[in-house]
């Protein structure tokens, strides 16, 4: 079975280094049937890829200990679910995943352009085929997903008790599913430039592979917190771990791209700025994986020990430096078509956007990469805390949310005051009303920056609300449409917007969760006999006995609590305690009882023979909207995204039907 | 051009407010990462601890930590196993927390001894790609000691 998945990387590898050499060959003239060589070329790429990620899951399955990274990430005693997830637990099998994303990936973008830029296809696949040798090559001669070991275990290790959580088998998959969809962009944006045609084409062409990226990125982010809030056991959920930041970087990026396109499309400004972003998101995406394969930073994650760093540092330097020296090459042709004509424009706000975005990803990678500078200038290793992130992301965030509410409300060009006032008026006056709440909660702990939070999500949210309004009532009013009927069209006819609020929605609510658990949250810790209760935060908890248990695979203890708030019962929680076996380690299973208003997240630390409870309480305030947010995000996505009628249209010039401008 | 000369100072103005805030940002956090032949002894200033937990910190520190005492255990140099110092902690410890196990420890030195900020002890997740700890960690359980009260003893 190794050999077999050896020989299909090998394979791979093989069919994808001729696809970059037919692909380029193909541009020459008199050599067009070489393009068809190296679209099936990407086939074979896809297909052999596939054959080798099968084999890796029927070893796991079949627990084939021969194989070392089934040795080492998987046991008998595990489940097949978790058998299956095991394949990107080694870092050989994270970057064969990464391989056969990709492969599939230029497979899509092959059959989806079949009848269209086919002047570009041949640069895209070289790019796209090009990172696919890199993987294979590094999974065909370095680092194996298929090394065997001798002599064979009769068991293996298990899989990290920490990953057997449905989080941890959906975030590496959907982060890595970002990943290789931002390398679409990318290579259609070099194709762009090695071809010149430099036009919206190429934007118009990789639209929705850049949301779709973006937001499998964002949801990818949100499972690895939520992951984080649930398994940890700590209470928290972010804590700018290098690895988080890895991820968060090309996001924030991602997201100023998809922003600033808008203005390329509809006012042909902003070209070399894409064109940088696009390379940006791809190399940001590459930092991360070098990040956690180099062992240059301290991490919670320990990926350390690892030789690959120096390859994908190689990968990037080569990847910023060509496309840099091509973008240069092609100044001239990126000229603007028109300037700013206002400080108050849609294209401007998008501008201030954009500089934020790009702003927050530098001050985190200032911050990450912080403690190698130190030790490169000054031989200490300097490390910059949470309160640097949180004190730049703080203000930078709040920006960005009053921009949010901002945006939809200013027309492209230039606007008028009066226009203005009629746009702002409702917003203005609802954030207005909110300031004394927001600040007579946040006065307790001089949280102003939470009631600032709370005051700006209550305008943005009010602003998206009446744009809704004003495009249902265009519709009803002219198009004589009910009103259900209204919103349906509205969704119907301009997707990209309407799902683009949707978004802003989810972004809102995020905000306002990370606002609320960052100012309001509190913690305390109780020991409880059988029967004795304790106080945290006017919550009242009841020890009602412990359980243990024991099978083959863990031993767990846990304790039955009973919540009340006042008078009230309002919850039952079960924390507790997993020791898995086979590696001897502890697994904290924690306790929510989560509403819309707060979370009740119960650690137990411990559970004496005397039935002694010790636990850890935390009251986080508005949590739950941090994870409806980034499921709102994720509808938005979609709902912007979805082929319509329409699509073929130039999304550039089809304006919605009450003649505002996509946003 | 006059619009492109006030771009461009307000594109500046944007630039310089943002590295003003990046500056007084990181001025206030600022920590060394040292390791226990690294500390200064007499220092009282933040440092990030990294090394490798030793034996000898009794039953369920995870129940000690939050007891009137805290958990002391001591941390010992990955690169010169014989430099050490002594951690005296307060705070949720992580479940990974164990003998060998690669800890980071936020906190400053008082009369030789490490001090660690509440709830700022971390592991290293020996989550992914970590052949050479988890190997390691092979020869480990005779050494691990499982919390009391987690086997239910």
């Amino acid at each position: 079975m190794s050999l077999f998945g050896r020989a299909a990387l090998l394979l791979a590898f093989l069919a994808a280094l001729y696809a970059v050499g037919a692909a380029l060959w193909s541009r020459r003239p008199g050599q067009q049937r070489f393009m068809v060589s190296a679209e099936r070329a990407v086939y074979g790429v896809a297909g052999v890829t596939t054959v080798a990620v099968f084999t890796m899951w029927t070893a796991l399955v079949t627990d084939q200990f021969d194989i070392a990274d089934v040795a080492g990430y998987s046991s008998r005693s595990l489940g097949t679910n978790y058998k299956i997830t095991a394949l990107w637990g080694s870092q050989a099998g994270s970057l064969l995943l990464w391989a056969w994303l990709l492969s599939l990936a230029t497979a899509l973008v092959v059959l989806t352009n079949r009848r269209r830029n086919r002047e570009l296809l041949p640069v895209v696949i070289a790019v796209l085929m090009g990172v696919a040798v890199f993987f294979t090559s590094i999974l065909s001669f370095i680092t194996s997903p298929f090394a065997t070991l001798s002599p064979v275990p009769l068991d293996g290790r298990g899989l990290n008790p920490l990953l057997q959580n449905i989080y941890m088998q959906s975030h590496p998959p959907l982060l890595y599913i970002g990943y290789v969809g931002l390398s679409v962009p990318f290579a259609f944006a070099i194709a762009a430039l090695v071809t010149r045609r430099l036009d919206t084409a190429w934007i118009t062409s990789v639209r929705r592979w850049t949301i779709l990226s973006w937001m499998f990125l964002g949801i990818g982010i949100i499972l690895g917190s939520r992951w984080a809030y649930e398994e940890l056991g700590w209470g928290g959920y972010w804590a700018w771990d290098p690895v988080e930041n890895a991820a968060l970087m090309p996001w924030l990026v991602a997201t100023a791209f998809l922003h600033s396109v808008m203005v390329q499309e509809r006012r042909g400004m902003l070209k070399i700025w894409n064109m940088v972003l696009v390379t940006l998101t791809f190399s940001l995406a590459l930092f991360g994986t070098f990040l956690t394969r180099s062992g240059i930073l301290s991490s919670v994650h320990a990926f350390g020990e690892s030789t690959l760093g120096p390859y994908f540092l190689g990968l990037i330097v080569l990847v910023l430096v060509g496309a840099f020296a091509l973008l240069i090459t092609r100044l001239p042709l990126l000229r603007s078509q028109s300037s700013l004509e206002s400080y108050v424009s849609r294209e401007a706000v998008f501008l201030y956007n954009n500089l934020l975005l790009v702003g927050l990803a530098f001050a985190v990678f200032w911050g990450t990469i912080f403690p190698v500078l130190s030790e490169a200038v000054r031989g200490d290793k300097i490390t910059v805390g949470q309160g640097f992130f949180d004190q730049v992301a703080g203000p930078i965030g709040l920006a960005l949310l009053f921009l949010t509410g901002v945006g939809p409300l200013i027309p492209w060009r230039k606007a008028s005051g009066a226009e203005l006032r009629r746009r702002f008026g409702l917003p203005v006056i609802v954030a207005l009303i909110v300031v004394i709440p927001a600040l007579m909660v946040s006065s307790d702990g001089g949280h102003w920056w939470a009631a600032a939070a709370l005051v700006l999500a209550a305008f943005t949210l009010t602003a998206i609300a009446s744009e809704f309004w004003r495009g249902m009532k265009v519709r009803h009013q002219l198009g004589g449409v009910s009103w259900p009927g209204a919103v349906g069209q509205l969704f119907v006819r301009n997707r990209r917007r309407y799902g683009g609020y949707i978004v802003h929605v989810g972004i809102v609510l995020v905000i306002v969760g990370i606002a609320c658990q960052g100012a309001f949250s509190s913690q305390g810790d109780l020991a409880l006999a059988k029967g004795q209760h304790g106080t945290v935060s006017g919550y009242t908890f009841i020890n009602e006995g412990g359980t243990r248990a024991r099978n083959d695979h863990k031993m767990s203890v846990g304790v039955a609590l009973g919540v009340y708030d006042g008078p009230d019962r309002i919850a039952t929680l079960n924390p507790g305690v997993d020791v898995f076996l086979a590696q001897m380690q502890r697994s904290s299973e924690v306790a929510i009882d989560s509403t819309p208003f707060r979370d009740v997240y119960v650690v137990l630390v411990g559970l004496t023979p005397d039935g002694v409870a010790r636990i850890s309480v935390f009251i986080n305030p508005m949590m739950m909207w941090i994870w409806v947010g980034g499921i709102i995000i994720a509808l938005g996505a979609l709902v912007a995204v979805w082929p319509s009628r329409r699509s073929r249209a130039p999304a550039s010039i089809a304006p919605g039907a009450d003649g505002a401008a996509q946003a | 051009m006059r619009s492109r000369s006030r771009f461009a100072i307000a594109l500046a103005l944007a630039v310089g407010l943002g590295a003003w805030l990046i500056w007084t940002s990181i001025g206030g956090s600022l920590e060394t990462y040292a390791s226990p032949s690294g500390l200064v002894r007499t220092d009282h200033s933040t440092y990030r601890l990294n090394g490798r937990v030793n034996p000898g910190y009794g039953a369920n520190p995870a129940e000690q930590a939050q007891g009137p005492n805290g958990l002391t255990f001591v941390v010992r140099d990955k690169d010169k196993p014989t430099s050490t110092v002594t951690v005296k902690y307060q705070g949720s410890v992580p479940d990974a927390f164990t003998v060998n196990r690669e800890v980071v420890v936020t906190g400053h030195m008082e009369n030789g001894v490490f001090i660690g900020d509440r709830g700022s002890l971390i592991t290293l997740c020996p989550s992914k790609f970590m052949q050479k700890a988890a190997d390691e960690g092979k020869t480990m359980p005779a050494n691990i000691k499982v919390p009391a009260a987690s086997t239910g003893k």
